[in-house]
């Protein structure tokens, strides 16, 4: 029996990023890691960006058929 | 290096590659040993302080697989719009992080160099895009690609909307802006612009300065050349008003005191004085008389006010263009006012009333003079039945003359937009 289950890429990924995100703030409040306002920005820089990106080849042609 | 290697398009080798295959292409390519470029490249990467890592990443992007599959560079031109524009912005953060990053490890020129040099690399970058979308809309040129069915190539180049034509002008221009600024961030930052920029500095404020001492004059100069501007503009408003008073009424009210013993003549004069005053404040806002009908009735209502001495009024609903019948329609009616104008002026004004509809127009002359009957006047008079009744039915309309009772006659004319009485339209 075929699966109706349909998985969402761009939302999976954007997801991940945005709980890799999560994980990273946690352990520095947490105190495990010390992560400086520079590393925030480059964080958070690349976590948008890899939305952007994912989000924008997974809209191309044919994906959504 | 064989003969074979040499003619072996670069490609990446994601068999042998460790991480994206650029490398292992590279060594497939040259010949040379794959370990040899790869400690290469990581001595490289840590002189450039990262630089030679972008550089990776952009092959990996642009270079194809060596088991056919498309580039990413590739895959992105077949995308739409909007989807191009996020993969745009996605890149373009993913740089700056990765740029971040490295200024983060302390691998790094310095700020002077490296944000100039990436400001300068995205407005580069779209100004080539821009270019490159143009070559693609021109037939034959080296850029050109063959329409794909994503949208941006083949018919939606060929008549790019407007907003589309002002995204691409926006994005050049910020391109250029983004170049000249990162050139001028880089003089700035290597203190070469120093000197230029004090100049410039004393220059603005010795401008403000003026400014701010100068400002309660230019500004009451200002105001005092618009009040003038406008005291010349009434001025000549009120010259005008007053020779054209004087070239009309004030003329007319001379011949009139002149003529103060004819009363047609002083009543003619009164009526030209009025129109011509119409005519000025209607400022030759009425189509001209060989375009419209309502102007050309008018106008022959003039004509012969003017050389019967007889008073008419004209009302006019609706109007439309001169045609073969409506010119017949007009002659009718110039010959019923001109009958009225000979024989029953005296009694009172001859009325002419016109309605003009989107299928039939409508005529009608009215006098009070002492009527007639059509089938009293002699055949060999063919004023009415020829230029009025003969007229009307050849054009495809019809005419008819009756008395009024209360006295006077009236000449109805009718007929349709098509050529028909219109009657049945009705």
């Amino acid at each position: 029996m075929r699966s109706r289950l349909r998985v969402d890429i761009v939302s999976l990924a954007s997801g991940a990023v945005v709980s890799a995100l999560g994980v990273l703030v946690l352990l520095d409040r947490a105190g495990v890691v010390d992560v400086s306002l520079g590393w925030i920005a480059v964080a958070l820089n690349a976590a948008v960006g890899a939305i952007f990106l994912v989000s924008g080849l997974g809209g191309g042609p044919g994906r959504h058929d | 290096m064989s003969a074979v290697a040499r003619r072996t398009p670069l490609r990446r080798d994601t068999r042998h590659g460790l991480v994206g295959g650029v490398l292992a292409g590279i060594a497939a390519r040259t010949g040379i040993d794959p370990v040899l470029l790869r400690v290469g490249f990581a001595i490289l990467a840590i002189a450039t302080g990262g630089l030679a890592l972008l550089a990776y990443l952009v092959d990996w992007a642009a270079l194809p697989a060596v088991d056919g599959g498309s580039t990413l560079l590739a895959h992105t031109r077949r995308l739409q719009g909007r989807e191009r524009l996020r993969v745009a912005i996605g890149v373009g953060l993913l740089t700056l992080a990765a740029l971040l990053a490295f200024r983060q490890l302390g691998i790094w020129w310095s700020d002077a160099v490296a944000w100039p040099l990436a400001l300068a690399a995205f407005g580069a970058a779209l100004l080539w895009a821009r270019l490159q979308a143009n070559g693609a809309g021109a037939p034959g040129s080296l850029g050109a690609e063959p329409p794909t069915d994503a949208g941006e190539k083949g018919g939606g180049r060929a008549a790019p909307a407007a907003s589309s034509r002002f995204a691409e002008l926006y994005s050049g221009v910020f391109g250029v802006l983004l170049v000249v600024g990162a050139a001028l961030l880089f003089l700035s930052s290597n203190n070469i612009l120093g000197g230029v920029r004090d100049a410039a500095l004393a220059t603005v404020v010795a401008v403000v300065a003026l400014g701010l001492i100068l400002a309660p004059f230019l500004w009451r100069l200002g105001r005092n050349f618009a009040g003038e501007r406008a005291e010349r503009i009434r001025s000549q408003e009120r010259a005008e008003l007053a020779a054209h008073l004087h070239d009309s009424v004030l003329q007319t009210l001379t011949l009139m005191q002149k003529r103060a013993d004819d009363p047609r003549e002083v009543a003619a004069l009164a009526r030209r004085q009025e129109r011509e005053l119409r005519d000025w404040l209607a400022a030759d806002r009425r189509p001209p008389a060989d375009v419209s009908l309502a102007a050309a009735l008018r106008e022959a209502a003039e004509k012969v006010e003017d050389d019967h001495r007889a008073a008419v009024e004209v009302v006019v609903v609706g109007d439309c263009e001169l045609d073969a019948r409506t010119e017949a329609l007009l002659g009718a009616a110039r010959e019923a006012l001109l009958n009225a104008a000979k024989h029953a002026a005296d009694p009172g004004p001859i009325r002419l009333y016109a309605e003009i509809e989107d299928s039939r127009i409508e005529v009608f002359v009215r006098d009070r003079g002492p009527g007639f009957d059509l089938e009293a006047v002699s055949p060999d008079r063919r004023g009415v039945r020829e230029s009025i009744v003969g007229r009307m039915e050849r054009a495809g309309g019809e005419a008819e003359v009756r008395s009024i009772a209360s006295g006077g006659t009236e000449v109805s004319l009718a007929i349709g937009r098509d050529g028909t009485a219109g009657e049945d339209e009705r």
